[in-house]
């Protein structure tokens, strides 16, 4: 190509590119290129992505970059069967990754700095039916649910120190049946704890294991006879109190559909796991209290039964630990597509929506008298989830992907994302508001895949997400909470580009 | 090398982009754009944003078209609709009818939207506004039935009195002032049009009863505080019909077309009238003329046969006064079918729509007790105005009144000597300005914004596209294509305009997703939603 012509391609090019570099509302700060994106993550040390490695069927890669997005170090692995990312987890300044690859489940321990500091495998004689870690400064404690041979289904757990040297094992299986891994939590000084179910029961039991590795207590749970009871919030609220929240009830008898009719707030002693406080929290009465009515007295609640709230965080807010929720329903619709063989029958696809709606903040001590809730545009989120996934399960996906509107706070503001004008957004909501300023708004990205004419407007928005979604990562872009600023990224489809920018929020 | 090539075509672009002027307000949803206003000084982008089930708001974003003021924000009660936007130079205010209020939404570039809520009284039924005005110190007028309820003997519910209700609220917006006129039981009552002053509020009022055959228009004088000072009855021996009343020295000075008959049976003006009233509607002085008489003054050697023939009308834009009295600029336009000869060649003469042709502008000079010592024509190019079928079944006087109102004329504005008007020709309006002493008009700028939309390219792609031929051919080739497809659309509106003639299209009841504001400092602002983008591009004229 000649020179004239290259600098005619250029000026076309510049002019056409100009206005959306003058008018974006969040310039790019760094920029990376990408030819397969599949995930982005982050935590307090690094931000990181997980994909393919481009034309290999076998390979795939952890790609490591510091909290304002500058590139550190790219980790590949290799398996014929496929390698899975199963998450990461904050060791002090470490960061360690859990997947699972050609040999079974692998942790690779990454600085500050994006070195390698420690990589292992985890295998048992017995077969492993999950596997999770859980992190603090002084080590990394890996728990196994497994099926041993003749004894039954149950759970062993291994503590390594940082350098991943083993330091102690412990294991519980149950006599008279099975143990079911649900979740664990440590503490500073080592101590751990962990949910376990009593098989296929609604039944659960607490294990509090000390930092020895000696069990102090396995006590059952009391849920006071709540149906369908489903634990999604369990951590360590104080070095002396452990914090279960959990779901309970239907608003369907079929299994996966519907949505929860009440939450349970359950606080624990951490020495012994006696409970220290109780409490139900039914969202038929939360409507009563601060929901939406009509009616000429405004007293005929507006959903026949009161939308869901799921806690999102724990915060202390006024002096108070405050459970930080949004309120959602869940609704399906399914979709015939006619077969391309005559004569066969149309194929039925299934859809799950989850409507998000309003951020209630609830105080742990009071929950039903102190509930302040903060409107906003509630938006619909839409997954190919089958005629299964449960509330629960799509809750979980939607926190793992950010696509809750709650991101984190920023001083005494929520940081919320969401859909507005037919673009994504994020903004910043002061706790003593009772609804968003949707002035303050901030819009990137390129405009919904949704139907502009639709009306009302706000219905319109529709976020669908296609095939395999119940396995896969989700989002092209949202807001990453690095360290204590906000870094929001945007995968650009047309240009192949990770973008990221440095949010100012406060 | 390339690296300097490409920062001297960014700055090359730089250059180019500020040259144009064009500015965008990026991520507008147009589905949810209630309109575009002139707020005064500003023009701004009304958003829906739906509605807070919580205290059963309807919330809207006010997106302003100068990036240095923010996006504002407010509320009012839910299933409210919009009914007017009245401005003057240092207020705006968006006018909300509710289902049982009025609210008020006062807005200003740097402040928070402040609301006034008008509810009505507790035996009164809630009726909403027709009609609302603005004077230049904010002072805002509104006009509504209402209806006042009681026991009968049988103590049951019933309407004891109806009327007209005047609602008079002062820039701060507090009501300072409601007055009700009682109807009586077999005429109905109405108002036609409105004049803010600075005197006041101007307004022409109807009364018909069909069952007596009486019918009455009458011009309507009140004070800052609403309260009436005089009216002057307009139906006598001639009817005539005022379309611009300015207040000067404390008198009114009212102008317009007079008929015979009344606005709904005449089927043409028969001349200008110009008139100076007291307030309290004595008369000071009155001056009819009809078209012929008008040809008698026309200035220098001008022709006045084809405007002043009785076929044509005459709409008055505005009254300005002048050393020795008034100017008094008009625009000429007649009212018919829009079945032209090609038209009516081809058979095609079956349209139930009618158009408006304006002609040129007419400027009167008067003495100060509004006798005409001049008449001056300013010749511009014809335009016609193809205002629908719905519109079409209206009587012609009330067709012109609307189009009046809507600013769909011509005439803009008048900017000292300069009458600042936008001239539309094939579907295409261009603003200008034509001086009133000397005729000259300026250069005619696009009013239709013609923006660049952004597409993002893969690097990948059109660097693939360089080093193949094949892809460089396609390419070239959908382009020519592209350019043909364009040709052939441009032969066929040339050969549409050639049969119909029709320059512009009218529909009060369709959101137009393009315009222009004249702003009070008189800088001419032109704007385009942009559906494909949503964005909304603007653009300074002056």
């Amino acid at each position: 190509m000649n020179m004239k012509r290259l600098f005619s391609i250029n000026i076309l090019a510049m002019s056409l590119l100009f206005p959306s570099i003058s008018t974006a509302q969040v310039p790019v700060d760094v920029s990376h290129r990408y030819d397969l994106f599949q995930s982005l993550a982050s935590n307090a040390n690094h931000i990181y992505t997980f994909n393919q490695v481009p034309k290999t069927f076998d390979k795939a890669e952890i790609i490591v970059y510091d909290p304002e997005g500058k590139q550190l170090n790219r980790f590949e692995f290799q398996a014929k069967r496929g390698v899975t990312f199963l998450g990461a987890n904050t060791m002090g300044e470490n960061t360690v990754f859990k997947i699972e690859g050609a040999q079974g489940y692998e942790v690779l321990v990454v600085n500050k700095a994006g070195q390698e500091t420690g990589r292992r495998i985890f295998d048992l004689e017995d077969k492993i039916r999950s596997f999770d870690i859980v992190t603090n400064e002084l080590g990394l404690t890996a728990i196994y649910e497994v099926k041993r041979k003749k004894v039954g289904v149950g759970i062993v757990v291994l503590h390594l120190d940082t350098k991943l040297d083993s330091l102690w094992s412990y294991e519980n299986f149950r006599e008279d049946g099975k143990y079911f891994y649900y979740g664990a939590d440590v503490n500073k000084d080592g101590s751990m704890v962990m949910l376990l179910k009593k098989g296929n029961t609604n039944a659960y039991s607490l294990c509090l294991i000390d930092p020895s590795g000696k069990e102090k207590a396995l006590v059952d749970i009391d849920i006071k006879g709540l149906s369908k009871y489903s634990p999604y919030l369990f951590q360590y609220h104080s070095d002396t109190e452990v914090l279960l929240v959990s779901d309970y009830g239907s608003t369907s008898e079929e299994t996966f559909k519907g949505y929860p009719l009440g939450m349970h707030i359950l606080k624990l002693n951490a020495s012994d796991g006696s409970e220290i406080s109780s409490s139900t929290l039914s969202f038929n009465e939360v409507q009563q209290a601060v929901g939406d009515k009509h009616g000429e007295n405004n007293d005929i609640p507006v959903h026949q039964v009161g939308p869901a709230l799921r806690v999102l965080d724990v915060q202390t807010i006024n002096g108070k630990a405050t459970l930080v929720c949004e309120s959602y329903t869940i609704s399906e619709r399914q979709q015939s597509v006619p077969s391309s063989t005559e004569g066969m029958a149309p194929t039925i696809t299934y859809f799950k929506q989850v409507r998000l709606m309003d951020f209630y903040l609830i105080n742990i001590e009071a929950p039903l008298t102190a509930i302040h809730r903060i409107w906003k545009p509630s938006r619909v989120i839409e997954l190919e989830a089958g005629t299964f996934g449960s509330s629960d399960v799509l809750c979980s996906m939607l926190k793992s992907n950010r696509l809750f509107s709650y991101q984190g706070m920023a001083g005494d503001k929520l940081v919320v994302r969401g859909y507005g004008q037919m673009f994504h957004y994020f903004n910043t909501i002061p706790i003593d508001h009772t609804s968003e300023p949707l002035k303050n708004r901030v819009f990137f990205g390129p405009k919904l895949n949704c139907q502009p004419s639709q009306m009302p407007p706000q219905m319109s928005y529709t976020k669908g997400f296609g095939s395999s979604s119940l396995s896969g990562n989700l989002t092209r872009e949202g807001l990453l909470k690095a360290g204590d600023s906000y870094l929001l990224f945007n995968y650009n489809t047309t240009t192949n580009q990770l973008n990221f920018s440095k949010l100012k929020l406060n | 090398m390339k690296t300097i090539y490409l920062t001297l075509t960014l700055a090359l672009a730089c250059s180019q982009a500020f040259a144009q002027g064009m500015k965008k307000l990026d991520y507008i949803n147009p589905a949810q754009v209630t309109g575009v206003y002139n707020l005064g000084m500003h023009s701004a982008v009304l958003s829906n944003e739906g509605n807070r089930g919580m205290d059963k708001k309807d919330i809207y974003t006010l997106h302003f078209m100068d990036e240095t003021i923010p996006v504002q924000e407010f509320a009012v009660n839910q299933r409210s609709t919009l009914f007017a936007v009245e401005s003057s130079k240092e207020n705006s205010v968006f006018i909300f009818n509710g289902q049982k209020e009025l609210s008020l939404v006062y807005v200003r570039p740097n402040g928070n939207p402040s609301i006034s809520l008008i509810e009505s009284p507790a035996n009164y039924q809630f009726h909403s506004l027709y009609e609302s005005g603005m004077n230049h110190d904010g002072s805002l007028t509104l006009f509504r039935g209402y209806t006042k309820l009681g026991k009968d003997r049988q103590m049951r519910d019933s309407v004891i009195e109806s009327g007209l209700e005047f609602i008079t609220v002062n820039s701060g917006g507090k009501v300072i002032n409601t007055r009700y006129e009682k109807r009586s039981t077999y005429t109905s009552d109405n108002v036609v049009s409105i004049f803010p002053t600075s005197n006041g509020m101007a307004y022409v009022m109807e009364s018909n009863s069909p069952k007596k055959k009486e019918y009455a228009l009458n011009l309507v004088f009140s004070d800052k505080m609403g309260k009436v000072t005089g009216s002057f009855l307009l139906s006598e021996a001639n009817t005539l019909f005022p379309t611009e009343v300015i207040a000067d020295n404390g008198q009114y000075v009212v102008a317009g077309y007079y008929l015979k008959g009344t606005i709904y049976s005449a089927k043409k003006t028969e001349g200008l009238f110009i008139q100076v009233l007291k307030p309290d509607g004595g008369l000071i002085a009155t001056n009819t003329y009809d078209w012929d008489n008008l040809k008698g003054k026309l200035k220098g050697n001008q022709q006045g046969d084809y405007l002043f023939n009785g076929k044509m009308n005459i709409m008055v834009e505005s009254i300005s006064a002048t050393d020795n009295g008034y100017r008094i600029i008009c625009e000429s336009y007649s009212y018919g079918s829009g079945v032209t000869p090609a038209e009516f060649l081809i058979g095609d003469n079956s349209s139930s729509s009618s158009v408006v042709s304006v002609y040129d502008f007419v400027v009167f000079e008067t003495g100060k007790s509004g006798d005409v010592t001049s008449v001056n024509i300013l010749k511009t190019e014809p335009c016609n105005i193809d205002v629908g079928p719905r519109l079409g079944s209206r009587g012609s006087l009330q067709v012109s009144n609307l189009l009046k109102r809507y600013q769909i004329f011509p005439y803009k504005s008048l900017n000292g000597n300069k009458i600042q008007y936008v001239r539309y020709k094939k579907g295409e309006g261009f603003y200008a300005e034509i001086d009133v002493l000397t005729g000259e008009i300026t250069d005619g700028k696009p009013v239709l914004l013609k923006p660049v939309i952004v597409e993002e390219v893969d690097e990948d792609y059109e660097a693939l596209k360089e080093k193949s031929k094949t892809i460089d051919k396609l390419d070239r080739f959908s382009k020519r294509l592209d350019n043909f497809s364009e040709k052939v659309d441009e032969v066929g509106t040339n050969a549409q305009y050639g049969l119909e003639k029709i320059d512009r299209y009218f529909n009060p009841y369709e959101r137009m997703n393009s315009g222009l504001f004249i702003l009070e400092d008189k800088k001419v602002i032109t704007y385009l939603i942009s559906p494909e983008s949503f964005a909304i591009y603007y653009e300074l004229l002056n």
